[in-house]
């Protein structure tokens, strides 16, 4: 895939024939790879309903938001912006708490201009940025100390807090686990990480005790037992793995899975749209999405491993643990493997939030690739600020080009 | 430059390759599970999904239908709507039932009972919980079908009863009781049963079931997660339908034409007429009164439609004609007649006085005519029915020789018809009495059994089987009620066989013969019994009979204006006709019917079927083969 070919593109070509140029090529063909799969694969798990469409709308909506992260916003101004962007994330949810719109028991959406989003969804590109530049910002040359990292639990522990309120284990979890991934690659004082350890599984403990509702705790005894109640919370776990098992070595075909196309799967374009995929494409499809989503969590990693400073690597690491474990988990769980949580498959799921913050991470780590391979770090990176005001105006960008050359 | 960044870096090192590792094993276990269920357990998951989205609906068989020996329609069917409950597809059961209750006027318990009872079956199987609707009912859940998810209106064919059909012959349909179901599954011979499927409990629905029955059929069809019937265009498959078989078609060898003159004549009595063909044993006529209504079980009968049937006194339920055992009365004197003329005994010229009573040491045994009958011969003694003759050559042979004789005509044991609980009568014996009554064999029992009171009792079969064997010399077929079974194509599945039950090897042709005029007399002569049954053109050999309902005791005060309908006596007029190569032989019980014996009750009856026989045969109506026959569903 030829990313560079678009006209949104802004550097001369020979510019970035330089060593990180392969890395962009195949993160970016497998990002753009697996969005055509989500978009053919969401088609069929909604038999043509209107939601395909608004789907449409919002993958072209994000793939603005990725060339706008990936080429327009530096690396700097999110570095620099780490905590507005926190700011505007905790209020956006605290609103959520009062304002927010309810489905399913959970408050989750917010109207904003006319639009509903999901602050939550943003909030793990956020924690996924708050934590690379706490550390960034707070460099030492020992290991760290709980006492170093206070300020850093408190903030995590207060989306999460915020997020699992609503309530959205799913996604608080999330948000914790990606801050988890990203410490996992700082040095940390062995007695420290004992007292964490200890006072998580208290904290599990009592959370299992006097936190969960009880829908919350089924879906964890559910993955004992599916067969436990299979009309009532194991219903959806064991249509999908019928499903799954329906498609069997090269699937049903493209629109011809009956569990899908009979409406047997519960939840087939949201959480179990794996399901979907696995039915109608088999083994064979279903093993080269993970060889994707593989290949992409490797290139993510090795955009970590080059990247400039530690703010990219942990940004870098954090959105790659993001994807990682919300593949993990969603894939997981449609296979049986783990409770029934709400979590979206990235790049598959139906969702606006989802698609879009998605695109901004991706965008993200296009940008900490450039910055690596030093073409966001050229003289363009001083009016980025400027023109960050004026994103959507690709012309205004065209015409200081044209005016340079 | 860019170097320098690099060494930098966090990432990197041991921390980065667990990082790889973590993601890989990570994709390898996803990969293994995958593999697991898309291959491995593949197979499985994808019966689990047909079993999701393939529905089998029985199509059911429509039963056979029945003919008479002239191929006419006796039974056929005719379609019928039955109320069905799918429960996968109900989502509330009870406001489906709330509802439904107070659609078709049907209580609750009832509804949850049919429910109850399907516990265990599949959730796609329809649960039938009313039969037989209304098209006014099948109307109302038609428009109400909406708020009724899972319910649906079932079309099937269903006996279709005329009136006055032979209960007792035909039989009834009724929904198969969990215990014959349970056995059903587990013999392999047969086809296992449906729960709600209805099983031939009487009669000859339940004799040729196996016959009858049928092969249901079944359609399959993909329905959504919903319940909501699919195209199968997916995978581009038709999904099969097999055909319901029709059961077989059984041709009885009943006349449908005699077995209406009988019923016609035998209405408002109570009681059995059973006509057979001596020659063959094929059983022409089956009465037994009072019926019911077969259409009632098919249907599910109410409680009170149930208990009116039970606490009938005349026991509507029992066949009489097979299960019924009567005191033969004077229709067992031929009998000791022959016994006696075989033994030598009485000869043609043997005369005995009658006073109209008989004395037997300090007992007293009185005949019925009281003023007695002079003196009688075998001949008149027959005709007339006299008991003091039959007492005195009674005392003569003994008991002993009576129940030999009785046994050699094949008595007291099943004839094996196969129609009903068949009964075996009783045919006393002095062993008989010491086991069963406790005391010896006394002296005064004898003359009772010489006059067909007593302990002897007889089906109305059996007597119309002894009056058979009588009109050829002895030899007793075995009755049966089956001409041939065929079919859907028309092919003869099974033929009923002609088969001797008993040949009588004491009593000489000669004495048979003897023992026929005799018996003509009884009808032919002007001071016969019988003389109501006699016809113009065809001679015809009978005896009258009455069966004591109450102890002879009770009988001798002659108090027969303080008795009840019950205490009654039974008209009993057994009959074959011509005397000689006789073609049909009859049986009439009338219960509670003796105003004037069998002569007066029975006999007239006789006389309607036989005429209605001669009648019949003398205008030679050509059979009609059952193909020609319009066949109805």
């Amino acid at each position: 895939m030829s990313e560079h070919k678009e006209p949104i593109f802004l550097v001369p070509e020979s510019e970035i024939k330089s060593e990180g140029h392969h890395r962009l090529v195949i993160f970016c063909s497998c990002f753009v790879l697996l969005m055509a799969l989500g978009i053919l694969n969401l088609y069929s798990a909604g038999s043509g309903d209107s939601f395909f469409f608004q789907h449409l709308k919002r993958i072209f909506l994000g793939l603005i938001f990725f060339a706008v992260f990936g080429w327009l916003v530096p690396l700097r101004l999110l570095m620099s912006q780490a905590y507005t962007a926190y700011i505007l994330t905790a209020l956006l949810l605290i609103l959520v708490l009062f304002i927010g719109h309810s489905a399913g028991g959970a408050q989750r959406w917010l109207s904003l201009m006319g639009f509903v989003i999901q602050p939550s969804e943003f909030a793990k590109i956020t924690v996924a940025m708050i934590v690379a530049y706490f550390f960034y910002t707070n460099p030492t040359h020992l290991a760290y100390r709980l006492r170093d990292l206070w300020l850093l639990f408190l903030l995590v522990g207060g989306i999460f807090l915020l997020i699992f309120l609503q309530p959205d284990l799913g996604t608080a979890g999330i948000c914790l686990l990606i801050a988890v991934c990203q410490i996992a690659f700082i040095r940390i004082d062995l007695r420290s990480m004992l007292i964490v350890a200890g006072s998580s599984i208290m904290v599990a403990a009592s959370g299992w005790l006097f936190f969960l509702k009880d829908y919350q705790k089924l879906r964890v005894l559910n993955l004992i037992n599916p067969n436990l109640d299979p009309h009532g919370s194991g219903y959806n776990a064991i249509q999908s793995l019928v499903a799954i098992g329906n498609g069997g070595i090269i699937g049903k075909g493209f629109l011809q899975g009956t569990q899908t196309q009979l409406q047997f799967l519960p939840a087939r374009h949201t959480d179990f749209i794996f399901s979907v995929f696995a039915e109608e494409w088999g083994f064979a499809g279903s093993f080269f999405v993970f060889i994707l989503y593989g290949l992409l969590i490797y290139m993510i990693l090795e955009i970590a491993r080059h990247a400039a400073n530690s703010f990219a690597a942990l940004l870098a690491v954090g959105l790659g643990a993001l994807i990682f474990v919300e593949f993990a988990i969603n894939v997981a769980m449609v296979l049986g493997l783990f409770p029934v949580v709400g979590m979206p498959l990235p790049f598959f799921s139906f969702g606006g939030s989802a698609v879009i913050a998605m695109s901004i991470a991706m965008g993200m780590l296009v940008s900490i690739e450039r910055h690596t391979m030093g073409l966001s770090g050229s003289k363009k990176k001083q009016d980025s600020l400027l023109s960050l005001a004026f994103t959507g105006f690709g012309f205004l960008r065209k015409k200081q080009k044209d005016a340079q050359t | 430059m860019k170097r320098l960044f690099k060494q930098e870096s966090l990432v990197g090192g041991h921390r980065l390759v667990g990082a790889h590792v973590f993601v890989l094993v990570v994709l390898i276990v996803l990969t293994l599970r995958l593999w697991q269920v898309q291959i491995l357990r593949g197979e499985y998951y994808s019966e689990i999904s047909k079993k999701n989205r393939i529905r089998r609906i029985e199509i059911p068989a429509a039963r056979g239908m029945i003919y008479d020996r002239d191929g006419k329609l006796m039974l056929a069917n005719q379609p019928y709507f039955d109320l069905v409950f799918v429960p996968q597809f109900v989502n509330d059961t009870e406001t489906s039932l709330r509802i439904l209750s107070r659609l078709i006027h049907v209580p609750m318990n009832r509804l949850r009972r049919s429910l109850r009872q399907a516990q265990g079956r599949p959730a796609y199987l329809p649960i039938t919980i009313k039969r037989n609707l209304s098209s006014h009912e099948v109307a109302i859940i038609e428009t109400n079908k909406i708020f009724l998810p899972g319910v649906d209106i079932l079309p099937v064919p269903r006996r279709d009863y005329p009136p006055d059909i032979a209960s007792h012959l035909v039989g009834y349909l009724a929904e198969i009781d969990p215990l014959t179901l349970k056995k059903s599954e587990k013999d392999p011979g047969i086809d296992p049963y449906q729960q709600g499927d209805l099983i031939g409990k009487q009669g000859v629905e339940a004799s040729f079931e196996k016959h009858l029955r049928g092969k249901s059929g079944y359609r399959l069809i993909q329905v959504d997660a919903f319940g909501r019937k699919t195209q199968p265009h997916l995978e581009g498959m038709t999904l099969p339908v097999i055909d319901a078989q029709k059961g077989h078609d059984v041709e009885l060898t009943i006349d449908i034409d005699v077995q209406e003159a009988a019923r016609r004549a035998f209405m408002g009595k109570q009681g059995a007429i059973v006509v057979v063909a001596p020659k063959t044993g094929e059983i022409l006529a089956l009465i037994s009164s009072p019926g019911f209504d077969p259409a009632l079980y098919q249907k599910q009968m109410s409680q009170d439609e149930w208990y009116a049937i039970i606490n009938n006194p005349f026991k509507p339920l029992l066949d009489k004609t097979t299960g019924g055992e009567f005191i033969p009365g004077s229709v067992f004197k031929p009998l000791i007649g022959l016994a006696a003329l075989q033994e030598g005994i009485t000869t043609p010229m043997r005369t005995i006085r009658c006073h109209g009573s008989f004395q037997l040491g300090n007992d007293l045994f009185h005949c019925w005519e009281r003023q007695g009958h002079g003196i009688v011969d075998l001949e008149k003694a027959i005709a007339r029915s006299c008991d003091s003759y039959f007492y005195q050559i009674g005392i003569e042979l003994g008991i002993d020789k009576i129940t030999e004789y009785a046994l050699d005509f094949g008595l007291g044991k099943r004839l094996g018809l196969g129609l009903n609980m068949e009964r075996p009568g009783l045919v006393p014996s002095r062993e008989w009495k010491r086991k069963n009554v406790g005391s010896s064999w006394q002296g005064g029992d004898t003359p009772n059994v010489a006059i067909g009171q007593g302990y002897v009792s007889m089906t109305p079969l059996q007597m119309a089987m002894l009056y058979a064997s009588i009109a050829t010399d002895g030899k007793m077929m075995k009755p049966r009620l089956l001409r041939q079974i065929t079919n859907s194509i028309g092919e003869v599945v099974e033929t009923g066989p002609n088969e001797v039950f008993h040949q009588s090897a004491k009593i000489s042709a000669q004495n048979f013969k003897l023992m026929r005029r005799y018996l003509q007399s009884v009808v032919m002569s002007n001071d016969g019994t019988g003389r109501n049954a006699s016809l113009k053109n065809h001679t015809v050999a009978g005896k009258t009979g009455s069966a004591q309902v109450v102890s002879l005791k009770k009988n001798q005060n002659n108090q027969a204006d303080d008795t009840s309908m019950l205490w009654k006596e039974h008209a009993i007029f057994t009959a074959f006709s011509p005397t000689e190569n006789a073609e049909i032989a009859i049986a009439i019980v009338s219960e509670n019917d003796s105003v004037g014996g069998g002569g007066a009750q029975a006999a007239p009856i006789a006389k309607q079927i036989l005429e209605a026989y001669w009648q019949k045969k003398s205008i030679k109506q050509p059979r009609l083969s059952k193909q020609q026959e319009s066949p109805k569903l």
